[in-house]
């Protein structure tokens, strides 16, 4: 494609963000700001090398990056890493700090379905004022209205209020407005995690037909095996910088690889001693590990997994009980799972006076489990008679399972939280004449 | 070699380089967004209400008897000073209310559509201008209300009439800069729009309502001229008749009033309005 002409430049791209809440949102703050720049210290910190003024981020740093005409590239990195932030950009909701960005052509930033949507106008009226904030003009609905509303399922309602559709509706129409939106460049923030899966299915086919129609579409996705059946290009993205650019299976694999070892999103948790040191039993450590042992993000969800969780409890305990409970990231109950182990009568003797013991404990959970997504450990330890918990810990760590090989041939996310690995056969033919 | 038209002029975005004045050609360019957001406010408020816009004249008509007892009868104005009071007071609160309802409700314009403002790029200005409009449709109704008052108390038409829209646009423009320049204040405080209600209640002590301007002691009319909504309630009278011409001096002190809040109001809040999606 690099004969292709630009589509987007972006130059020395940074933006800082100021954490929380500053010391100028209070009045009094923001008057000694004031007289401080007065004074002379005022925008001295802009030119700060690469580290902010203490109270800021910076959410991007230097990014540069060339999009040619027709390409339709992914953005990936962990959560925090600038993707968002380049996205708010370049759709002009957020100026940057510095550097700067040519577009050519006309921009369409979809960072959410149905925005300025309002539950006391009817479907006509929100698909006019979804689309004039996409930047649809007048002339170009109207010539498309019919074709929005067969997308949607919605003919016949066009004249109710949206708060009497269904939920499945309002995604709908919504989805329905920016698939028929026609801009030169599409901006694309993960959107296509709602409705239902025949729906998405018929936008990714929307989607497909509008990169092979030339146009350039940028879109962030944590799905990653939506990413490589989508994009001619991935740009990986790490604490505000470009770390990767390149064809989706060399970068994706990078990405996966490169997080083992980051501290970010690795499932792996230590409690200190000050919490709950003064019981008989309680949780000091809490992994989740592949099969060899190792912690890492983003496990494979054909490889079995493990919950490693290390107990330590005081000498007199002869026996505890740990228990997991996992849950989606939507907050739905996945299953628990627990068990009864002894301490060792022998160390527990060796022990003299008040001693503690330390026994490291897994819970192994077979490949082909869970589907592709991001999990929350629950973890709790329990003593006898095993009523209740002695410690608990609610969602005290999350991990990812991905999805590497993708299902079929559109290598796209099955639906449910389960993936199992099921077998299919046929039970005979029969001549039917 | 790419024939020029496959090259349009490139879209560029850089940091901060505010602009201080709003771009009229990108706000004539999407002014349909403007007439929908005036739709969703209209829609919001007066839709699967009983009354509909029914609440924009009942506002006035009660606001009405209550003054017409209080100041008419308890206080008792002096018809020759004031014309057919009614009258008289009516213009007074359908302008003062105007000025209220649009001051409140632009100010809250911005941080009540936060969530647009996060999502999508558009004309930031459209938010306290379509609360403008939906204000506008509420008084233009307030104004048929008193067109009808003034066909039974058999008001005259005369050439003073002229300067009727000539102080509305005053109105509205004094109502409009006021408003975006707090709503861009109140992204930042939202002390704002906790002070403004108790500013307006304030001002409204301070602006000829149910009483006639003249009855200001005249060496406290400059002064009382600060706030033009005063000069702009008594110019009304004066055109409609019920009222001496105001005071060149009040005039002048009211029509720099409002220039200066023009001046900072659109200014502040075009400066700060690209970064809104950063501090709301």
């Amino acid at each position: 494609m690099t004969g292709e002409p630009t589509a987007v430049r972006v130059a020395g791209l940074s933006k800082r963000y100021r954490l929380g809440l500053s010391h100028s949102d209070t009045l009094a703050g923001w008057l000694s700001d004031v007289t401080g720049r007065f004074r002379g210290g005022g925008l001295s910190n802009l030119s700060g090398a690469s580290s902010g003024p203490s109270g800021s981020i910076w959410a991007l740093r230097d990014v540069d990056l060339v999009v040619r005409r027709g390409e339709v590239v992914g953005l990936i990195g962990a959560n925090g890493a600038g993707k968002s932030t380049l996205l708010k950009i370049l759709t002009r909701i957020t100026p940057p700090t510095a550097g700067e960005v040519d577009l050519v052509g006309t921009v369409t930033g979809l960072l959410e379905i149905g925005t300025g949507f309002h539950p006391e106008m009817t479907g006509r009226e929100n698909i006019r004022m979804n689309a004039a904030l996409l930047g649809m003009g007048d002339t170009e609905l109207s010539g498309r209205l019919d074709e929005i509303v067969g997308f949607a399922g919605v003919e016949g309602f066009l004249d109710t209020p949206v708060k009497r559709y269904s939920s499945g509706m309002q995604v709908r129409l919504g989805f329905a407005v920016a698939a028929h939106l026609n801009p030169d460049i599409l901006i694309i923030d993960e959107v296509l995690a709602v409705g239902d899966a025949e729906f998405q299915r018929k936008c990714l086919g929307k989607m497909r037909d509008v990169a092979t129609r030339g146009r350039t579409v940028i879109f962030v996705s944590h799905n990653l095996s939506l990413v490589r059946q989508l994009c001619d290009r991935v740009v990986w993205f790490n604490a505000g910088r470009v770390c990767g650019d390149g064809p989706p299976a060399t970068i994706i694999a990078d990405y996966l690889a490169a997080a083992v070892g980051s501290d970010g999103d690795i499932p792996s948790v230590r409690l200190p001693d000050s919490d709950g040191g003064d019981r008989p039993v309680r949780i000091t450590s809490v992994r989740v590990v592949d099969a060899s042992g190792e912690c890492r993000s983003g496990l494979d969800l054909r490889d079995p997994i493990g919950f490693e969780v290390g107990v330590v409890a005081g000498v007199a305990v002869s026996k505890f009980r740990v228990g997991v409970l996992v849950h989606t990231d939507e907050g739905v109950e996945v299953f628990g799972s627990n068990e009864v182990f002894g301490v060792d009568e022998e160390r527990r003797g060796g022990q003299p006076g008040g001693g503690f013991i330390e026994t490291k404990v897994v819970c192994e959970l077979p490949g082909w489990s869970l589907n592709d997504g991001t999990y929350s450990l629950s973890v709790d330890v329990g003593l006898p008679p095993f009523v209740e918990s002695a410690v608990r810990h609610d969602h005290l760590l999350s991990f990812r399972l991905v999805d590497s090989v993708g299902h079929g041939a559109a290598a796209a996310r099955l639906p449910g939280i389960l993936r199992p690995k099921l077998t299919w056969r046929s039970v005979g033919e029969d001549d039917v004449s | 070699m790419t024939a020029p038209s496959d090259r349009p002029q490139p879209t560029r975005i850089r940091p901060a380089a505010d602009r201080i004045w709003p771009d009229a050609r990108e706000l004539w360019n999407q002014r349909s967004l403007l007439r929908l957001l005036t739709l969703r406010g209209l829609v919001s408020r007066y839709r699967q209400s009983l009354l509909g816009v029914g609440w924009a004249v009942l506002y006035p008509i009660v606001t009405l008897l209550i003054f017409y007892v209080v100041f008419g009868r308890t206080l008792g104005m002096d018809e020759a000073a004031t014309g057919p009071y009614p009258v008289f007071l009516l213009i007074g609160i359908v302008l003062w209310n105007f000025f209220a309802t649009s001051l409140s409700s632009t100010t809250q314009s911005v941080v009540n559509n936060a969530g647009l403002i996060g999502k999508v790029y558009f004309p930031r200005l459209f938010l306290p201008l379509s609360a403008i409009g939906v204000a506008v449709v509420d008084g233009l109704i307030q104004g048929m209300l008193l067109g009808l008052l003034m066909l039974v108390f058999r008001i005259e038409v005369s050439a003073a009439w002229c300067w009727l829209p000539a102080i509305v646009v005053w109105l509205v423009l004094l109502s409009t800069a006021a408003g975006t320049g707090l709503a861009a204040l109140n992204v930042r405080f939202r002390d704002v729009g906790h002070a403004v209600p108790f500013a307006i209640q304030t001002l409204f002590f301070l602006t000829p309502v149910g009483y006639p301007a003249a009855l200001v002691s005249s060496e406290w009319r400059a002064f009382y001229a600060i706030n033009p909504v005063s000069t702009i309630i008594e110019s009304a009278r004066y055109a409609l008749g019920l009222a001496p011409s105001p005071p060149t001096l009040s005039l002048a002190v009211s029509g720099v009033a409002t220039v200066i809040v023009v001046l900072t109001g659109l200014v502040y809040f075009e400066r700060t309005a690209r970064r809104f999606a950063d501090t709301i």
